[in-house]
């Protein structure tokens, strides 16, 4: 189990704080995963973790052990970690043996010398290693030196293992194999793992839970599936997925129903407006694979609320799925649909979207962090 | 110009296919440039092993053909002392030259030492000061005799004269040599230390290691290799070196290779016995060859460490408490040995007609007369003018040259390459006094072949320090040019640039930080030499660094101190403009 309260850490000469004050908890034998853009404080959250970095104040216990509070702060080499660096830090003068031993040998029991070989060698299997024990670490690929390196962080079976991007330098075939691998060894394992990463797709793919943080803080928290169709603001929906985001204003809303009527600089929409007055200014997420495409214009009238008329701007075919660019009203949309859907620029056609697919954020305290119609895209 | 004429003629195809016409007749040129330079003199020196010259030149008339040079050095009981001299005298050196680097470099690198950048800045510039002149400085202070720090104990505990620090012992010689050695030392092991990967030492605390541990089996074992490499490339700078053991050896009677060698084509009395000198030079050579090709070996070995590395996260400092204080005392202390001292003492002495413990007579006695004295003297106005055309004729000449061989070695597949590359390398294992000793039996043996004089000319210390500097222009230049992506210069070539072209538009505009630098480091080398000059040089041809020398030979310290000054002002402010990614990069000897 790993607890972190109210961290809070500002490097020297910074002007804000790296971390901001986060707290969360990973239960036992848990995968949990930091997510968020590069400087978001994801990866010194882990650091201090670790005992890498020294935080301001807040309170850090690994398992039963506080090892960070006002009075405590217990140094790395203490701490019931194993760690897998972003860039393996597989030492390149011992061979690969010696660095699976040596948290055996540097630790503070004494570990008899038939029992380290016996723990390395299923240490090096359980990673797919077994028979190269002898080579010079060095020798061995990327993908190589990255199991090297888990079983480095795990041959001493410690409560908590931190994973810091350990995925971001392998080829993208690779990193896909790797990651139902690790997964596969944690779950064999069970231990309470801490992963750090800016791949949303690593993030809710492998994790039980996510973090989702932004300059510091922690902005939602969830399974992955909530994370992904529950975007609690409009930076995490800009920041999972691609999203079309507009903004509007709600004319008005149906208190029974909850749904509001908002104008927006593609037309009229029908969405559901929880907690949003009229005269309030929103901002409206659809995902592109919500967004449903009919051939034709659209009829117009009330009952066409949410079937907006378009024109195809351009298609990106991809294989799985083609990327529509639609031009409604001024506004761009985008929407995937299968690859069997076949239109060509110029095409008029019904864009709807779908009441049930529709997230409204108010405009007020959401930073414009994503950029543009789309964030970044899977 | 005329590119786009000659693409769209036939004619120019049948250029472009092969090219080699230019680029042949260059490396021609460059190639019989070096084995001039270089091939020249070791073609003199091992066969003047050979000839007993009876006190003339080893190819005058009179001298004969002989193979007793060989048993004659072997067979001295003094060449065994002189090699162990030689050995203890630079493995001393290296020792404490190494401590006190890996110190400096530990300190500013790794901890929350105060003033750690201007410690920095201090040891640069202490990188400008010529050994010749760090030497005659600690003889002004420490010499038994009248050195400031032995009158000054002698006067306040009643110690007898002369004494009691005696300066002209091993110890002495390698307490000076040791601190001249510090300034590239650290360098190269803070270079080293900034190569780590800091995430390796991380994973040591980690993986449950306490802070001494992964010191001792991460950090110590990755830095090795570029210790080592530093280790070899300073130790066949100590073997080489000349200025300290000619300033304080001579005197204390202790001899190491490189002063026998002068002794020997320069006796104080007698005929000059060159055979035996060039006998003496071979062993050197070795020596000194040895060790660089292990060097050479290791830098490729060294490829072997290559891994994956990530982002580079500044190190954590470590916090040293209570250590703060005595760490920036010994910082502070370097800096007062290594340039405070050497120039405070300089000063004193320029300034007292007579050399005396600061005291209040000697404060009355205070006279600016030496540098008035000293600049009416026409050598001064000499010396300048002459330090200055040999800097730039040595720095142009060389750098040219180095560009030339540099771009032939990293970008073309000719197959004068491995020979090229060779011929780079030697003069880096020749030492000063062998370039000098070489080029002077040259020149004196064809001065009458010549049209135009070359012996008692600037011309041979230009030829000798062209040859001594050519291997550092070709790495620097090596490392300029490596560094410049091939698409760029192919780019030019697509958008149909001739090779002048792209020579001259895309590749020198870009390698001219690298070439500047390399300008520098040539200019200061040569300013700061004083082996060939000595070696070559006659009154006619006095540089700032004999004129010193000469001063303080004859004792005369005022003029020592205000020329020691002038020339350290010079060389220091100098290697201040030395750019901080250079020295950081440690390319002074990759």
């Amino acid at each position: 189990m790993i607890e972190v309260r109210d961290l809070i850490k500002t490097y020297p000469g910074a002007t804000s704080p790296a971390v901001a004050g986060v707290s969360f908890t990973v239960e036992q034998g848990g995968f949990y995963t930091l997510l968020g853009p590069s400087g978001c404080g994801k990866t010194t959250t882990l650091r201090c973790i670790a005992g890498l970095e020294r935080p301001d104040s807040g309170m850090i216990k690994l398992g039963q052990t506080v090892v960070v509070s006002d009075r405590i702060f217990i140094p790395t080499y203490r701490r019931d970690i194993g760690m897998v660096f972003q860039n393996y830090a597989v030492w390149p003068h011992m061979t690969v043996f010696e660095n699976v031993a040596f948290p055996l040998r540097v630790g503070k029991q004494k570990v008899a010398g038939s029992e380290i070989d016996r723990r390395v060698r299923e240490s090096l299997a359980l990673v797919g290693l077994a028979g190269l024990e002898k080579r010079m670490a060095t020798q061995l690929s990327g993908g190589q030196q990255q199991r090297l390196s888990v079983a480095r962080a795990l041959v001493r079976e410690p409560d908590v293992l931190l994973l810091d991007e350990p995925l971001s330098n392998l080829d993208a075939k690779l990193r896909e194999r790797m990651r139902s691998e690790l997964l596969l060894i944690q779950r064999r394992v069970g231990i309470t793992t801490l992963f750090v990463t800016h791949d949303q797709v690593e993030a809710l793919s492998m994790s039980d839970r996510v973090a989702i943080m932004d300059r510091g803080l922690i902005v939602q928290e969830g399974a992955p599936r909530d994370i992904y169709h529950a975007p609690a603001n409009q930076f995490v929906a800009g920041f999972i997925g691609s999203t079309n985001l507009f903004a509007g204003r709600v004319i008005s809303r149906d208190a029974e129903t909850g749904q509001a009527l908002i104008e927006t600089a593609a037309g009229r929409i029908v969405a559901d407006a929880e907690g949003h007055e009229a005269g309030a200014d929103v901002m409206i997420a659809v995902r592109p694979e919500d967004v449903v495409l009919h051939r034709g214009r659209s009829a117009g009238g009330p009952e066409a609320a949410n079937s907006l008329g378009g024109v195809v701007e351009i298609g990106l075919f991809t294989g799985v799925s083609v990327e529509y660019h639609l031009r409604v009203a001024g506004q761009l949309v985008q929407s995937r649909v299968s690859s069997r859907i076949d239109f060509t620029r110029g095409d008029d056609v019904v864009v709807e979207l779908p009441v049930h697919a529709i997230r409204v954020f108010s405009m007020a305290g959401s930073e414009p962090a994503a950029e543009g119609l789309a964030g970044q895209d899977a | 110009m005329s590119t786009a004429a000659d693409a769209a003629e036939p004619g120019g195809r049948i250029r472009r296919r092969s090219p080699i016409t230019g680029r042949t007749v260059a490396t021609a040129v460059v190639l019989g440039v070096l084995i001039y330079l270089i091939i020249g003199p070791l073609v003199m020196l091992f066969l003047s092993t050979f000839r007993d010259s009876h006190g003339a030149l080893p190819f005058s008339p009179i001298a004969t053909w002989t193979l007793d040079n060989y048993p004659a050095v072997l067979g001295r009981e003094s060449t065994w002392r002189l090699l162990v001299n030689t050995f203890g005298f630079s493995l001393g050196a290296l020792f404490l030259g190494f401590t006190v680097a890996c110190m400096l470099a530990w300190l500013t690198e790794r901890t929350n030492m105060p003033f750690r950048n201007v410690l920095f800045v201090a040891v640069v510039a202490s990188l400008g000061i010529p050994n010749v002149i760090i030497g005659i400085a600690w003889d002004l202070v420490l010499n038994p005799v009248n050195g400031l720090v032995n009158v000054f104990l002698r006067q306040s505990f009643g110690f007898a004269r002369p004494g009691p620090i005696d300066l002209y012992t091993l110890p002495g010689m390698i307490f000076v040599q040791g601190i001249s050695l510090v300034p590239i030392t650290y360098l190269l092991v803070s270079a080293a230390f900034r190569a780590i990967d800091v995430s390796m030492e991380d994973a040591g605390a980690a993986a449950g290691a306490p802070f001494r541990t992964v010191m001792r089996r991460v950090t110590l074992p990755l830095l090795t290799p570029a210790l080592l490499s530093a280790f070899v490339y300073q130790f066949v700078t100590v073997v080489e070196s000349f200025d300290i053991p000619l300033v304080i050896g001579i005197r204390a009677g202790i001899p190491v290779l490189s002063t026998q060698i002068y002794v020997q084509a320069h006796p104080a009395s007698g005929l000059p016995e060159y055979g035996l000198a060039s006998t003496y030079s071979l062993f050197l050579l070795a020596i000194a060859l040895g060790p660089l090709v292990l060097y050479n070996r290791i830098i490729s070995k060294s490829e072997r460490y290559a891994t994956i590395t990530g982002r580079g996260y500044t190190p954590r400092r470590i916090d040293l408490g209570v250590w703060k204080v005595p760490a920036a005392l010994f910082g502070l202390g370097f800096v007062i040995l290594s340039f405070v001292t050497p120039a405070l003492t300089l000063f004193w002495a320029s300034i007292q007609p007579f050399y005396a413990l600061p005291s209040a007579e000697s404060f009355a006695r205070i006279t600016f007369a030496a540098y008035g004295e000293v600049f009416r003297n026409p050598a001064t106005l000499r010396a300048i003018t002459n330090t200055l055309i040999l800097a730039v004729s040595v720095a142009t000449g060389t750098l040219i040259l180095g560009t030339l061989v540099s771009w032939i070695l990293v970008r073309t597949k000719s197959r004068a390459r491995v020979l090229l590359d060779l011929l780079a390398f030697l003069p880096h294992a020749m030492p000063g006094v062998i370039i000098g000793l070489s080029i002077l039996l040259i020149y004196l043996i064809m001065d009458r072949a010549l049209p135009f004089p070359v012996y008692g000319t600037l011309l041979i210390i230009i030829i000798a320090q062209s040859t001594q500097y050519v291997s550092l222009a070709t790495r620097l230049m090596s490392a300029g040019i490596a560094q410049i992506k091939l698409e760029l210069e192919e780019a030019a070539d697509i958008s149909g640039a001739s090779w002048g072209a792209t020579v001259r538009r895309i590749l020198l505009p870009l390698i001219r930080p690298a070439f500047i630098n390399g300008y520098l480091l040539v200019f200061l080398g040569s300013i700061k030499n004083l082996t060939l000059p000595l070696i070559l040089g006659t009154p006619q041809t006095v540089v700032l660094s004999t004129l010193v020398f000469g001063f303080w030979d004859k004792a005369d310290t005022a003029s020592t101190g205000a020329v020691g000054i002038l020339a350290l002002g010079i060389t220091v402010v100098m290697s201040i403009f030395l750019r901080r990614a250079t020295l950081h990069g440690g390319t002074l000897v990759a």
